[in-house]
């Protein structure tokens, strides 16, 4: 995305994938709200593999909350949408190195000194500006001596099988599950694709293992309760459910999505984020090689950008985040039963939190607290 | 030292991300462990989804 917006704008743009095709294997549960997206470009049809129109949340009680959704909320097919944003920056002008692992990253005057193996044969390549679109595991900013260490508290460790002949009821919903005997510190989903077809995957929160792996807890469920499904595709990640980073820029440097951790950390959206991120970073790097202003001071205006779109937003379900994840199941119950009177009551997710945050004082103050810092 | 299940792993880089010494490293065909970065904090055990990481020489980590 960042490298699309960048090209757009008139800069010369390398895209630097270190895997053999971009976006394989699909790291993601898929679920997204195209909204957001719909400014920027068209999702066609094809991108889409089905339609959401409700979300159930189920407590350790197997109480179940019911939040119906717009008609934005889908699960992709992140493989065709991967493929048609590369294809987008493609015809901006973008150029595309596959099988391109970046070993390493020097300052140099104009810029960035970048070691990359292309295909086996160790390369240069010279940078004016440097779009960070590393993932989780990032080590661009690292290499930046911006530390983007993650806390066990502050990562999800998931796995997710793309599962065939289940019966599913009500294919057009979302399920979570939650409880600290079914996934400790987060939760099982179930994205439908199909009555047949889904996303099936359990993330824990990395601080609250006991030994026991993601996987081990999807196993467990899947045993339980889909025993009819078969898997026809693994695949494990690491979802950062932190803050931001501090800083997302410094001198020729731009640090967008999942490597700057910008992901909702409450819900672990990530590729709403992503894009808007991207499309940020991209539009001022270009314009700042336009110009030639690849200072600091100019790249800022990417943050500035970023904080006029999603504000303190992030930092809000940061706090709630922690809090939930240290709740007990009774707790969890409960917080699932006034979610449900919230939605009896057509209260919307927003006036949920804020009411779930009001009947906890102690949270309440925490977000006062970082209301107020902004 | 930690040693790593190629079998297992699948690349994911949540154990990267955890890593504080960069003792762990993803290139284009595996995860890399590099011993001498490595300070035993052990994070990337309860990291990894899939268990593909395990301890060996526990005396250095105590």
């Amino acid at each position: 995305m960042a490298a699309w917006k960048s090209a757009e704008r008139g800069a010369q743009t390398v895209l630097l994938e270190r895997d053999q095709k971009i976006g394989i294997p699909v790291r993601c549960g898929e679920m997204v709200t195209i909204q957001v997206f719909e400014q920027y470009f068209p999702i066609k049809e094809k991108l889409i593999a089905n339609r959401i129109t409700a979300e159930e949340f189920i407590s350790p009680d197997f109480k179940s909350t019911l939040v119906k959704k717009g008609d934005k909320t889908v699960i992709l097919e992140r493989k065709y949408f991967d493929a048609f944003i590369v294809e987008q920056a493609g015809k901006a002008g973008v150029e595309t190195y596959t099988s391109a692992d970046v070993s390493g990253m020097k300052r140099i005057e104009s810029g960035w000194e970048i070691s990359i193996t292309h295909k086996g044969i160790p390369k240069k390549m010279h940078a004016n500006i440097v779009i960070a679109a590393d993932g989780v595991e990032s080590m661009v900013a690292r290499w930046a001596g911006i530390n983007t260490t993650l806390s066990l508290n502050d990562l999800i460790s998931a796995a997710q099988y793309d599962m065939t002949n289940l019966k599913i009821k009500d294919y057009q919903h979302c399920r979570f599950y939650f409880g600290n005997s079914i996934a400790p510190g987060g939760y099982i989903w179930i994205f439908p694709k199909t009555s047949d077809r889904a996303n099936v995957g359990a993330g824990i929160l990395a601080s609250r293992s006991d030994g026991n792996t993601a996987k081990h807890y999807l196993d467990s469920y899947i045993k339980k309760h889909m025993p009819e499904g078969k898997p026809v595709g693994f695949v494990t990640g690491g979802i950062p459910v932190a803050q931001p980073l501090k800083k997302l820029v410094a001198d020729n440097l731009l640090i967008v999505g999942d490597a700057a951790r910008l992901i909702d950390p409450l819900t672990t959206a990530g590729i709403r984020y992503a894009v808007l991120s991207g499309v940020f970073a991209g539009e001022v790097a270009g314009r700042a090689i336009q110009t030639k202003k690849l200072g600091k001071k100019f790249l800022s205006e990417y943050v500035r950008l970023w904080n006029k779109e999603v504000g303190n937003k992030l930092k809000i379900n940061y706090k709630i985040k922690n809090f939930v994840t240290t709740m007990n199941d009774k707790e969890l119950c409960r917080m699932n039963a006034l979610a449900n009177k919230a939605t009896s009551e057509k209260m919307n997710l927003t006036n949920f939190l804020k009411l779930f945050i009001k009947s906890h004082p102690k949270l309440l103050a925490d977000i006062s607290k970082t209301i107020l810092k902004k | 030292m930690i040693i790593i299940n190629h079998l297992d792993c699948d690349r994911c880089g949540s154990c990267v991300s955890v890593c504080p010494g960069n003792a762990l490293i993803l290139n284009e065909k595996e995860l890399v462990y590099l011993e001498k970065n490595c300070i035993c904090d052990l994070k990337c055990l309860p990291a990894c989804p899939i268990g593909a990481l395990a301890l060996i020489n526990h005396e250095k980590a105590i």
